[in-house]
């Protein structure tokens, strides 16, 4: 089996999807916001929707280690950028925590044969609710029923963001499969 | 067609369970008074009417992460005023929380030892400020619960 490379193109590729993950949101947070406020819960959303966007680069480029290698980046830019938040330079760790789940959810769907919607969506799902708990050992400090909703609200918006995810790499693929997913550089 | 029939499923089973732990946690949930704080020592629960205090105007500084100093102003009380009235002096630590649970730890030092620590009256809650701190992320907005607890 031919090994495949990190080229260019998948570089580009990959840092476009690191980009739109990170901005995505911060854009959507006020909506997101909105939501988690009335459940009285810190968040859990907006992570879940920035994790399709690597997941979209992990599946496309199909290099070992390419999540969270993306993870890592947008965890540097975050605290580069002092966005950091309230877990300050554990962000880096926050953001890769979710990289590290997709890269096994990936391995595993892959070697079984099985990559499809739903196991895109899985894999959103409980990279989203990592993330929740790592904020949460971290940050939050929740218990019982609260840290409960806190990681179900992670996991059901990454099914959620999971098949929204698969379906965008339905239109994609045609488009990429050619060039980045092929890994040539020309 | 099958799996459409799946992927549908397993969203609403998602969303079911998550409807289903908000009605638990929403109902478990104190209902506390607005600009009233929620003060918890072991088993004991009581409420600061922070209306009920003599306002202060308060001004000062923090700086965030960035190294980004933000000025601060609004009235507000002494969080050592508001907790003398209870007389519960005899303990480590304060930890105040937020709405959303967010939380952030105050020293007995802090509180008693310095005028930094105020709870700030604003017109959608309390915000916890603590005067001249470098570390912003202790200005925990939507200040509801303040829980004491000791470090034995």
């Amino acid at each position: 089996m031919k090994k495949k490379k990190l080229t260019l193109k998948r570089l580009i590729f990959m840092a476009l999807c690191c980009d739109i993950g990170f901005v995505s949101k911060k854009l959507i947070s006020p909506v997101t916001n909105m939501i988690t406020d009335s459940l009285h819960i810190p968040g859990g959303i907006g992570s879940s929707f920035s994790i399709m966007f690597i997941i979209i680069g992990a599946v496309i480029c199909d290099v070992p280690g390419c999540a969270i290698l993306m993870c890592a980046v947008q965890g540097m830019t975050a605290v580069i950028i002092g966005a950091g938040g309230s877990m300050g330079l554990l962000m880096v760790v926050g953001y890769i925590v979710p990289g590290i789940v997709i890269e096994i959810c990936l391995l595993i769907f892959r070697k079984l044969k099985i990559v499809s919607s739903n196991t895109i969506a899985v894999t959103n799902a409980l990279a989203g609710a990592s993330a929740t708990v790592f904020a949460n050992a971290v940050t939050f400090g929740l218990k019982g029923i609260a840290l409960v909703l806190y990681v179900a609200v992670g996991f059901t918006s990454g099914v959620i963001f999971g098949y929204l995810g698969a379906l965008l790499l339905k239109r994609l693929r045609p488009i990429l499969r050619t060039d980045c997913a092929a890994g040539k550089d020309s | 067609m099958k799996n459409k029939k799946f992927t549908i499923g397993f969203i609403i089973s998602c969303l079911l369970i998550v409807t289903v732990l908000t009605v638990i946690h929403l109902s478990s949930r104190p209902e506390i008074p607005p600009h009233h704080v929620m003060l918890e020592r072991g088993d004991k629960i009581e409420y600061i009417d922070v209306d009920s205090f003599q306002m202060l105007n308060v001004e000062g500084e923090t700086v965030n992460q960035k190294g980004e100093i933000k000025k601060i102003s609004g009235k507000g009380i002494l969080l050592r005023n508001a907790l003398a009235g209870i007389r519960s002096e005899n303990f480590d630590n304060a930890q105040v929380i937020s709405d959303d649970e967010y939380h952030a730890s105050v020293t007995w030092h802090e509180i008693y030892d310095t005028d930094s620590v105020y709870l700030l009256r604003e017109d959608d809650g309390i915000r916890l400020f603590i005067s001249e701190d470098n570390d912003s992320k202790r200005n925990v907005s939507n200040v509801v619960k303040i829980v004491l607890t000791t470090s034995e």
